[in-house]
């Protein structure tokens, strides 16, 4: 791709999504019956809502499979496949709109995705579910309202929610769990807010309600909570119904808030802890992608932050700049390296570090590419990051640019 | 090509101290008819003289061992450590120490030390010489074990984790090597049993040695006298 800034790293394709190209942060591979590799798309909004593309030849991606939402005050941003089954999360603009929760979907025939069923999660308070994480084929861990839950702030309506689907056609709730002090009637103090924001609308900042959550089967009693401007938190989850706090890190402030991954890597004992760029034009510099000693879970200290390129460099050519999603080492057909972190950076492209050295994250590969045509602003945007076993990875653009599959020279 | 022998560095390559950065590492040569490397074997440990002559009991012998291993062990290797825990725990069990110190220079109990030595994090460099080294150029894994007929390379996690060079690298070593080199992938979950984390004939080592051996140095009582008394 002409005008792409690359180091170690080429495009293999592109695919703009039949102009459907803004992708938000559901990406996961399927491995079909008949041996394709099917990769599943979760947009960004409206009016898609999923994508199958068949990425069985990355250098020639097909699209088998594109769905559209119910209504278009509705997004579906993120999705997770284990085998036959998807699970798609439903997120609405008003609280109390619908619908608001998961949906199953039997992927078996992948040209013709089969509901099982919706567990809903709307509420008066709840705007359904913003991502998920689906990896056992029993439970499905998610960030998501509830009827019933009342916040203190409206913008902390998204809990810890563990959903059993091991009857898919019925599937019922197996626990939850929200940060002390952020439902109304806590006993707990409400969490100072870090940078207070009108309440004009409930996306983007100032928010402490759970992001992403991670959970591993070779760590089964134990999820790890991206909180937004909460921090990081691990719960002891051998009792799904009574989780318990086993410790937490939140370097916010001084930093800007908005943590958005913490993935353990269980064989070093270290975490790796994203925030979430949410502000275009460098407003919320710097978000970073840090690297946290876990040897000891309820002392968590961070010892080192990714290298990025200079704000003054990257922070005003248009969009946002800074740490979001990382590919996080999920089972399946899926890369799971816990020496090599591959990470997308909005406009500062898809970058991979070796962290061999946890104190000194060093870059060894990237790909910036060019802003795509039809783009909201001048510069690519990259949201999510899916790698195979192959090492093939897969980044989406935010607002139009679609799936870029690219290969890497490690 | 094959090659004659491989070259095997294990053990720390940097450790953080101030702006000096140490190194520290082992290094072991093997070859088709090399005797195995085991925990008597000599070398991988230098205690200082005062050290050894202090020594008056087999079990600080074991103790030395322990020690040893873990300074060699990198600082973020979690299921590496928890594994060498497992083996020395499992070693204690099957050849427990004598409750009084025996001053026989052999004794059933050493045969603790013909047990194999954990190789940490080695790296076999399979190329280069002009001092450039890329990823494919060298064989990495968590823990190696040589029993003097092969090389056992333990690596911890589900067999996903390895990007194309690295895969690449290993089966550049399988090529070049002059003895047969084999792969373990051990489970990370924490509560893995010592037998799922290592080979069976790898535990069994120290079963089938012929004749205990003392440790890695002699106790004082049987070394030479340093300095007049």
């Amino acid at each position: 791709m002409a005008d792409a800034l690359s180091k170690n790293m080429k495009l293999l394709s592109n695919d703009r999504l039949n102009g459907f190209g803004g992708v938000g942060e559901g990406m996961a591979m399927q491995i079909a019956k008949d041996g394709r590799r099917i990769m599943w798309l979760a947009h960004e909004g409206p009016p898609k809502n999923f994508t199958g593309v068949d990425v069985t030849n990355p250098k020639e991606p097909r699209i088998i499979c594109q769905t559209d939402l119910p209504h278009p005050r509705m997004r579906s941003n993120s999705l997770d496949v284990t085998g036959d089954l998807m699970v798609v999360c439903y997120q609405v603009s008003v609280p109390g709109d619908k619908p608001a929760g998961i949906e199953l979907f039997d992927i078996s025939d992948p040209e013709n995705p089969k509901s099982i069923s919706l567990f809903d999660m709307s509420g008066p308070h709840s705007r359904g579910v913003h991502c998920c994480w689906f990896v056992d084929g029993e439970y499905v861990h998610c960030a998501g309202g509830a009827d019933g839950f009342v916040p203190r702030h409206p913008r902390d309506d998204q809990i810890y929610r563990i959903v059993d689907v091991r009857n898919p056609s019925k599937p019922v709730e197996a626990g939850r769990w929200w940060m002390p002090g952020t439902r109304k009637g806590d006993a707990e103090p409400a969490p100072e807010r870090l940078r207070p924001m009108p309440l004009d609308s409930l996306r983007g900042p100032d928010a402490f309600r759970l992001h992403n959550v991670n959970v591993y089967p070779e760590r089964p009693d134990r999820a790890y909570l991206g909180y937004i401007d909460g921090g990081a938190w691990i719960l002891d989850i051998s009792d799904m119904s009574d989780m318990k706090v086993v410790g937490s890190w939140n370097p916010h402030p001084p930093y800007p808030g908005f943590t958005h991954t913490v993935m353990p890597l269980l064989s070093r004992d270290l975490l790796v802890v994203t925030d979430e760029c949410v502000q275009d034009d460098a407003a919320d510099w710097p978000k970073l992608t840090w690297m946290v000693d876990a040897r000891k879970e309820d002392n968590l200290v961070p010892i080192s932050t990714f290298p990025l390129p200079s704000v003054e460099e990257y922070g005003h050519k248009g969009g946002r700049f800074g740490s979001h999603n990382i590919h996080e080492n999920r089972p399946g057909p899926s890369l799971r390296s816990e020496e090599m972190i591959f990470g997308c950076f909005f406009n500062a492209g898809v970058r991979i570090y070796d962290i061999s050295d946890p104190y000194r994250p060093e870059t060894i590969a990237y790909y910036v590419p060019p802003a795509p045509e039809g783009s909201r602003v001048p510069t690519a945007q990259m949201n999510d990051i899916y790698v195979d076993e192959r090492a093939i990875v897969y980044s989406v653009d935010r607002w139009a640019g679609g799936l870029y599959i690219l290969e890497a020279d490690v | 090509m094959i090659r004659s022998s491989l070259q095997i560095a294990f053990g720390k390559r940097r450790v953080p101290g101030g702006e000096a950065v140490a190194l520290r590492s082992g290094h072991a040569v093997i070859s088709e008819g090399a005797p195995a490397i085991c925990l008597n074997s000599s070398g991988w440990l230098t205690p200082p003289p005062d050290l050894i002559m202090a020594m008056q009991d087999r079990r600080l012998l074991r103790e030395l061992c322990r020690d040893g291993l873990a300074a060699l062990t990198l600082g973020f290797s979690a299921a590496a450590q928890r594994a060498t825990h497992r083996y020395l725990e499992a070693l204690e069990a099957q050849f427990p120490a004598p409750l009084e110190p025996p001053f026989d220079l052999f004794h059933p109990s050493d045969r603790f030390f013909a047990a194999l030595l954990p190789m940490p994090a080695p790296r076999i460099a399979l190329a280069g010489g002009d001092g450039r080294l890329s990823q494919s150029d060298v064989a990495e894994a968590d823990l190696a074990f040589w029993d003097g007929q092969g090389l056992v390379l333990i690596s911890f996690g589900d067999g996903a984790q390895y990007t194309p060079r690295q895969r690449k690298a290993r089966e550049g070593l399988v090529a070049l090597a002059p003895v047969p080199v084999r792969f373990h992938m051990a489970p990370v979950h924490r509560d893995t049993g010592v037998c799922d984390l290592f080979p069976a004939d790898i535990l069994s080592v120290a079963d089938r040695a012929s004749l205990p051996v003392y440790g890695p140095v002699r106790l004082a009582p049987f070394q030479e006298q340093l300095a007049p008394a």
